[in-house]
């Protein structure tokens, strides 16, 4: 058995709570960076310009067809069968009240834009 | 031979040798990790440009009426006369206006219109750059409402919503 130096025990337990320090600070760092790619991924996922453009696009066909509820029809159709198949997102139009509906399996919106029979809460537009 | 002199101080060598390879693994790997998580914000960003794009293009330019009861937008215009090089280029210069950077950045796309004819949803290109080889790409989207007096001949001819589909990347 060798013998062994008693010696600079306070050195070496020093060291050891510093390298224990930054052991745990390397794993906060590592940690850290992770943060903005789970945010710009939660950013990427959220349909955010598919409402939006939905929205806009239902005052367009609102102010154009307000008049000729078989064009209204047509084109409300068409916005709900392509959603279908190109954004894989369940899209209902209700004209009349303007209620939109909007669900992609994640996120589900629906909102009265423009209920033309109850106009008083609309008035500060 | 063998003897057994000097086996704490092995031992101690051993346990030494682990903690430094551990401490540089982890300095290591915190510098490297760097990549992925920026590349997510770079799409991100390109999302909202493109967004932005389609948006101002979707705003008319005018409020005098033109004969339908409303002023078209340039989008509008554009797939009315099925212009996909006029869309194409004005797309472009709206999305290199970068300051200090005017028409440098490298965007490409690929523009498709989507349209209901009956029980049929068809599909044809309206413009693209070049075509697209598995870069990072990102896709915008914008409805355009078509007058029924347009000259568009995939469309058919009555009022009718089409979707506006832009598969955008640098590079």
């Amino acid at each position: 058995m060798a013998w062994l130096n008693d010696e600079g025990q306070w050195i070496i337990l020093m060291g050891f709570i510093i390298s224990v320090g930054i052991f745990f600070l390397a794993l906060l760092v590592n940690q850290s960076i992770l943060v903005g790619q789970t945010t710009a991924e939660a950013v990427l996922d959220f349909p955010k310009s598919d409402i939006q453009d939905l929205r806009n696009e239902v005052w367009v066909i609102y102010s154009r067809y307000n008049n000729t509820p078989s064009e209204q029809d047509k084109v409300i159709r068409d916005i709900e069968v392509i959603s279908l198949i190109k954004k894989n997102a369940v899209v209902n139009i209700t004209p009349g009240m303007w209620r939109v509906h909007y669900f992609n399996g994640i996120t589900n919106y629906t909102e009265v834009i423009y209920d033309a029979n109850n106009t008083f809460f609309y008035f500060y537009y | 031979m063998v003897n057994t002199e000097g086996q704490l101080y092995t031992i101690e060598g051993i346990a030494a040798s682990v903690l430094v390879m551990t401490t540089i693994y982890l300095v290591l790997s915190t510098t490297t990790i760097l990549t992925p998580g920026e590349t997510h914000v770079y799409d991100m960003q390109l999302e909202q440009l493109g967004n932005d794009i389609l948006a101002v293009m979707d705003l008319n330019q005018t409020w005098v009426d033109n004969g339908y009861g409303y002023a078209k937008s340039p989008l509008q215009c554009y797939i009315e006369k099925d212009d996909g090089p006029g869309f194409g280029h004005r797309f472009l210069t709206l999305g290199k206006q970068t300051i200090g950077e005017e028409n440098v950045a490298e965007i490409n796309f690929i523009a498709i219109v989507t349209y209901r004819s009956g029980a049929n949803i068809n599909t044809y290109i309206f413009n693209s750059t070049r075509d697209y080889s598995r870069e990072r790409a990102v896709k915008v989207t914008r409805w355009v409402n078509v007058n029924d007096n347009h000259s568009n001949s995939h469309l058919d001819n009555r009022n009718q919503t089409v979707l506006l589909e832009v598969l955008l990347w640098r590079g």
